[in-house]
């Protein structure tokens, strides 16, 4: 598989299903993501190697 | 926000949006119970026979009288009151959420960790929002729940706290 087929943006948030959560207000802040590795590249049950760092 | 964490990034977003709600769910829990604690008290005091005969309502029979009247208003609409319903489907909705969030924190580790494809990422993130939909819709059906700003300033506040000790997040 090339690069570019890697790319292919998946399904964007969709805020309406957010407030379609009656009587629960979405959030507007989040705390910062701690440090996280980047996404395995290919699927995996957890026994693949982490993709090279960027 | 680098493109190649987006979907962890919206990953940690929906998880901490679900603890928020967690949490608020808990504290309008409290508060529903504590009212309609409150109206039962209210009601146990007013239909007490001893208490009607303190000798204190001879000299101040108007104020009884009026405790009387409001007591017996309350009792012929507490069925309408909206907490009562609230207790059962709140409790409902947050069992399941805690069961939800429980499992959703452990799927973190593979999705920080790297372990996940960002497909793999993106579906987890909408499997939780798809079932916290479903849990609302199953039991709150047509209820509503009004929206209380301090119960959600206070769940967010909360939440914060919890992710700032567990996992150092510092903004």
């Amino acid at each position: 598989m090339d690069k570019q087929s890697k790319e292919i943006p998946l399904p964007s948030t969709d805020k309406k299903v957010i407030t379609e959560e009656k009587g629960l207000p979405p959030v507007n802040h989040t705390p910062k993501m701690p440090p996280v590795k980047p996404p395995a590249t290919s699927p995996s049950s957890g026994d693949k190697q982490s993709p090279k760092k960027q | 926000m680098s493109n190649t964490n987006h979907y962890q990034e919206r990953f940690w977003k929906e998880l901490h949006q679900l603890r928020v709600h967690v949490y608020y769910l808990e504290i309008y829990y409290d508060k529903s119970e504590a009212i309609n604690k409150a109206i039962n008290i209210f009601l146990a005091i007013t239909s007490s026979s001893s208490i009607c005969g303190w000798a204190i309502w001879s000299r101040y029979n108007f104020i009884w009288a009026i405790i009387i009247a409001f007591s017996q208003l309350i009792n012929a609409i507490k069925h309408f009151l909206p907490y009562r319903n609230r207790l059962k489907s709140i409790k409902s909705i947050l069992f399941e959420f805690e069961e939800l969030l429980t499992s959703s924190e452990m799927k973190w580790f593979d999705v920080a960790e790297g372990k996940l494809t960002k497909e793999e990422i993106n579906r987890l993130q909408f499997t939780i929002r798809k079932k916290k939909n479903e849990i609302v819709q199953r039991h709150l059906g047509e209820e509503s729940l009004p929206e209380k700003k301090h119960y959600f300033k206070r769940a967010t506040d909360l939440a914060e706290t919890y992710t700032n000790n567990f996992y150092n997040s510092e903004d």
